[in-house]
């Protein structure tokens, strides 16, 4: 025992063995109650400052709905809603500024929302309740770590009692920030991300403040991937797809809708995120010889397997391309090559002048038409106009009332004349398309119906070695 | 068995202690905002820092596993939140995990150096693949809802597992075995011939406080409402605590503590304050940390205390 109090004493450094006197035990005493009392003290502090804040950040209007108990006559004039007594409205996110996902706040979601506030700003701001407000964004960097940016988003919510959030980027961010929405009363609209798992939690009433807004799998992408192979009359189809909850959810919708449509799957192959020779894979579909080669991956692994195809000459009839083919960066990697290519998104600036001079816009916002994706910019310009608008006819910044317009009510936006949620779905009526297929370096949505801008899908489509020369010509 | 003596400084340790431990139970019944959230974050990389610490600080081995077993705490919650209560679910996350660091310890712990701290990093990848291929194949999915608890209720439990640790570092450092895994640290074949039974010691004790990982995990997966295996057993959960062990001091458990509690508040207020600066100051502060408190923050204010009452002795 006596080795053990040396051990301490030198590990210590600072433990002492003096007696204690019973002047220095009060002494002591004395000091540990002093502490305790400051420390209650602080305590007290930090309770007095959430209640300032709660009274002085006040979003909602200031008009009283209960009846009044003055004994004298009250007259009350009503006069529609008060508008809000704030001059602003601050709407807060944590985005991937940096890490994995950064490519996303700089291509995808990160242009919408900045260029959407822009706009708002430059007319003045939302008219809340007739009062023009603009709008503040305060946005972190969630680094692209989870634990990261639900701690950002509650910060977010509760310190900085911010009116309004946008969503953080990627469906398993997305899953878990609509828990953290729910728990603090805030609407929460999807940006990048979305999956079939969050409709049957949306059907238990969890999240009751979540909006999905990106078109995904069985909503409704390859329902209509079905029909344009029935209508191209292609009968079996390959698959490969990543391994993770996207590649996993695509494959067991197609599974589910080729069938539907009489399509055989000849395989069905899982690839591990990051892999770097997809060749053996891609030799076994060669000899399969499917009409359709479906690639539900990511786009380093996509790109990886339009390489490998065009090395080994490969020419499927068909192929579609799952994230990343819908970027015109991916399409310019290999000039031209992906012409007939088909891709999961999907909208074309030849829908619409309004659509073609969002894209002008875009293009100069993102510093070139190679940063430009055709999947989300147009369905998230749609949801922020939509969103404006359910703000200014809520005619408040209360949360619940806006969610309550959200879910009701029909707007016109950039995508849709009628844009509306159907069970906090995006109604599938109100997307630009679903699929699209490169053409001569354009986009176009091949999705059956009016929304095709394309009067021919190539089917089947161009050869490798073919398909530059068509890019080539169609621009010269 | 050593009295116990009440000497000044233990006295001023406990008050402050007690202090600590009063305002930590108060504090979400002080504030509902987001101070409840940092505080059970800090409190969160505590449990972990100071978990890390009882076994690698003694013994010199560099464990990177911390990952699998606060990942498997996620995925206990994940199955068992709703089920059954959370109590329950926060004993079993740290059963399960201390079961599989048994397994893993048996394996890994005749191991040393370098190939000990690199398997454990291998240890996370290959739980990892685990789980993805068992959701793959069992139930053809990515990932899990959980059954959230309240930010008041995680914090409360999250107290709790801290001050378990606490004591149980405490325990293991005064006991036989905190004996025995600083012989081990600084020779290990002497401390086998001297009657150190190595392999069980190592492995009892990696164990142990991996139940407490696992722990926090569970607390920390029912905030989070969704995780999946990336989620789950993120690497940067195996290298922070390293970082914050080495950032507070490995003297003794106070600086896993303040290095966890600092580190984690420097951490928000840069990202929130300047986060186009927020790696450059960051990176600064770290390299400066090393380079200048070899011996951490508590290392450092050591050092200072001595200095000052030194300098007060000197005269006379």
């Amino acid at each position: 025992m006596a080795d053990e109090e040396t051990r301490e004493t030198t590990e210590e450094g600072l433990a002492e063995r003096k007696s204690l006197s019973r002047r220095e035990f009060l002494k002591y005493a004395g000091l540990a109650g002093a502490t305790v009392a400051v420390a209650g003290g602080l305590g007290g502090l930090v309770a007095a400052c959430k209640e300032e804040e709660t009274t002085t950040t006040t979003a909602g209007p200031t008009t009283t709905a209960g009846p009044t108990t003055t004994a004298g006559p009250t007259t009350t004039v009503v006069t529609g809603p008060e508008p809000p007594a704030k001059d602003k409205i601050v709407i807060g996110a944590a985005r991937p500024i940096s890490g994995v996902n950064a490519l996303f706040e700089q291509a995808h979601f990160g242009p919408a929302y900045k260029l959407w506030v822009e706009d708002v700003n430059a007319a003045g701001g939302l008219n809340v309740a007739g009062k023009k407000m603009p709008i503040e964004l305060k946005v972190y960097d969630d680094q692209s770590d989870l634990d990261t940016s639900m701690r950002l988003l509650t910060k977010l919510m509760e310190e900085d009692k911010v009116d309004f959030v946008f969503a953080p980027c990627s469906t398993a961010f997305l899953f878990a920030a609509a828990g953290v929405a729910n728990a603090h009363n805030y609407i929460l609209m999807s940006a990048e991300g979305g999956a079939t798992t969050l409709e049957t939690e949306m059907k238990k009433g969890k999240l009751p403040w979540f909006f999905q807004v990106l078109n995904y799998s069985n909503h409704a992408q390859m329902p209509v991937f079905a029909e344009i192979c029935k209508e191209l009359g292609a009968k079996t189809t390959s698959v490969m797809y990543i391994d993770d909850l996207h590649g996993i959810e695509y494959q067991s919708q197609w599974q589910v809708y080729a069938a539907s449509a009489g399509i055989e799957i000849l395989s069905n192959t899982a690839v591990p995120p990051g892999i770097k020779d997809v060749s053996s894979i891609i030799k076994k579909i060669q000899q399969e010889n499917p009409d359709i080669v479906c690639s539900f991956q990511y786009p380093p692994e996509n790109i990886l397997t339009i390489q490998t195809m065009m090395q080994l000459n490969y020419n499927p009839k068909g192929v579609l391309v799952g994230p990343g083919g819908s970027t015109q960066a991916i399409y310019d990697i290999f000039q031209g090559g992906m012409d007939g290519c088909m891709f999961e998104g999907a909208w074309s600036p030849k829908q619409s002048p309004e659509v073609q001079a969002y894209y002008e816009k875009l293009v100069k916002y993102v510093g070139g038409k190679a940063n430009v994706d055709f999947w989300g910019p147009l369905i998230y310009r749609a949801e922020l106009e939509f969103f404006g608008q359910a703000i200014e006819k809520a005619a408040t910044l209360d949360q619940a009332k806006v969610a309550e317009v959200m879910r009701t009510a029909h707007f016109k936006t950039i995508m849709s004349d009628d844009t509306f949620f159907t069970n906090q779905l995006l109604d599938v009526s109100c997307y630009a398309g679903q699929i699209g297929q490169w053409q001569n370096g354009f986009p176009q949505v091949i999705d059956p119906g009016p929304k095709r801008t394309t009067d021919k899908i190539w089917y089947p489509k161009p050869t490798w070695a073919e398909a530059p020369a068509l890019a080539t010509a169609s621009t010269t | 068995m050593g009295k116990f003596a009440l000497t000044k400084n233990r006295i001023v340790s406990l008050a402050i202690l007690v202090v600590i431990l009063v305002f930590l139970a108060l504090l979400p019944t002080i504030t509902k905002g987001y101070l409840v959230t940092l505080v059970a974050d800090m409190m969160r990389y505590a449990v972990l820092t100071v978990a890390w610490v009882v076994f690698c600080a003694p013994t010199g081995y560099l464990s990177l596993a911390t990952a699998a077993f606060y990942g498997l705490g996620f995925y206990v919650a994940a199955v068992f939140n709703g089920p059954l209560p959370f109590a329950v679910v926060i004993i079993i996350a740290g059963v399960v995990a201390f079961i599989v660091a048994l397994l893993i310890g048996l394996l890994t712990l005749r191991l040393r150096g370098v190939y000990f701290t690199i398997f454990t990093f291998a240890v996370v990848l290959l739980v990892n693949n685990v789980v993805l291929e068992v959701e793959r194949l069992v139930t053809g999915t990515r990932g899990r809802f959980v059954e959230t608890e309240t930010a008041q209720t995680a914090f409360y439990a999250m107290l709790v597992v801290l001050i378990a640790t606490l004591l149980t570092a405490v325990l293991i450092r005064r006991s036989r075995y905190g004996l025995a895994l600083q012989s081990i640290g600084e020779y290990e074949e002497a401390a086998a011939h001297s009657g150190i039974n190595v392999v069980m010691t190592k492995v009892l004790v990696f164990a142990t406080t991996s139940v407490f990982m696992g722990m926090a995990g569970a607390i920390i997966a029912t905030r989070r409402t969704y995780i999946d295996p990336g989620i789950a057993f993120n690497m940067t959960t195996s290298f922070l605590p390293v970082l914050m062990a080495m950032f507070g001091g490995m003297g003794n458990l106070v600086g896993p503590v303040i290095g966890a509690a600092v580190f984690t508040y420097i951490g928000e207020t840069l990202l929130t304050r300047f986060p186009d600066l927020y790696m450059l100051i960051f990176g600064v502060v770290l390299i400066l940390a090393i380079l200048f408190m070899p011996a951490g923050i508590l290392g450092l204010g050591q050092q200072l205390w001595r200095k000052v009452k030194g300098g007060r002795r000197a005269p006379a």
